[in-house]
């Protein structure tokens, strides 16, 4: 995990969107330069950011789930596994006005790290893409998936009670002892 | 799909400034959503042709997705109880129309307020009425 995300790490963020609306391109553009990005990339149609990916690594892409010749996922799919895509492991946020679960696992299955339903303030926008940069998956390239480690990182859990497991008498020691032969016999 | 995390206080000034920088461009979104709920209209007179519910269902779908993030959250809200309604129809029969200017209406009074406390409660209502026009379970569109 990546201990903090600062206004840094936002300004120095390379930042491409794929959307075929002119007004979600105009707002989600106009929130990032707020948010101080400084390299913003964007794109109209799916074949044509696929296009500009083949030459330009941005360190975030959002791409909409509705799209004109492809969708969403599939442009998700498409980055995750061609060879000539030069940001394959980029982080990718997938956003769209569907809300059903169905959608949310499409987008994950294609390789995408979040998503985010449509519509959404610039606070919503800020978390999720600080959220995805403090947390970075490792990267899987497997038969039937390539992208993010869907698996949830292991926990590693604290102690922080006393050490009860010399709280037995030696009787109830003998006691438990005893029990587990004669079960065992 | 990812943990929500607490933010640096530069990005709250950053979140801040965006939120500012949106309610300078609404005004301009807000020509453009009186136009295309215009259009919406139009498309809901023009008949039953399956061409035209397509139509309908994509222009609403991204008058939903779109109003919301301007600032017109009434509208965004109207916009997803008719656009559960269109995907959950088979075809526009003679009553949809009604039901698509109807939605037109109250959009296009919620996109252009500002709305007196009459108004929003009416426009609440509505929007209450209009999520019954699909039973739960039917929609399969957000």
């Amino acid at each position: 995990m990546v201990e903090a995300v600062t206004g840094e790490t936002i300004s120095n963020l390379r930042v491409m969107i794929i959307d075929d609306s002119s007004y979600m391109l105009a707002l989600v553009g106009t929130i990032l330069r707020m948010f101080e990005v400084k390299q913003i990339e964007t794109s109209r149609s799916a074949v044509n950011g696929l296009q500009k990916l083949q030459r330009y690594d941005p360190g975030l892409i959002l791409v909409n789930y509705h799209l004109d010749t492809m969708d969403g996922p599939e442009v998700t799919r498409t980055i995750r596994t061609n060879p000539g895509i030069v940001s394959a492991r980029a982080p990718i946020i997938l956003f769209s006005a569907y809300g059903e679960m169905e959608f949310v696992e499409q987008a994950r299955d294609a390789g995408a790290n979040d998503y985010l339903v449509k519509p959404f303030s610039p606070r919503t926008l800020m978390e999720h893409v600080v959220a995805v940069l403090r947390n970075p998956r490792d990267f899987v390239a497997a038969l039937e998936y390539t992208g993010p480690d869907r698996r949830l990182p292991s926990r590693q859990v604290e102690f922080g009670g006393e050490d009860r497991r010399d709280s037995l008498s030696t009787a109830e020691q003998d006691a438990v002892a005893e029990n587990y032969e004669a079960a065992t016999k | 799909m990812s943990d929500r995390a607490t933010l640096h206080p530069d990005l709250e000034l950053r979140v801040a400034r965006a939120e500012a920088a949106i309610a300078v461009i609404k005004p301009k979104f807000q020509v453009a959503l009186v136009k295309d709920l215009a259009r919406l209209g139009t498309l809901g007179d023009a008949g039953t042709a399956g061409e035209t519910l397509e139509d309908l269902r994509a222009l609403i779908h991204d008058i939903k997705g779109n109003a919301g993030g301007f600032g017109f959250n009434l509208v965004s809200e109207i916009a997803a109880g008719l656009n559960a309604y269109l995907v959950a129809i088979p075809n526009l029969g003679p009553l949809d129309a009604g039901i698509v200017h109807d939605h037109c209406n109250s959009m296009t009074i919620a996109a252009t307020g500002p709305l007196d406390a009459d108004q929003n409660r009416q426009i609440e209502e509505f929007i209450r009425l209009s999520q019954q026009l699909v039973p739960k379970g039917i929609d399969n569109d957000g």
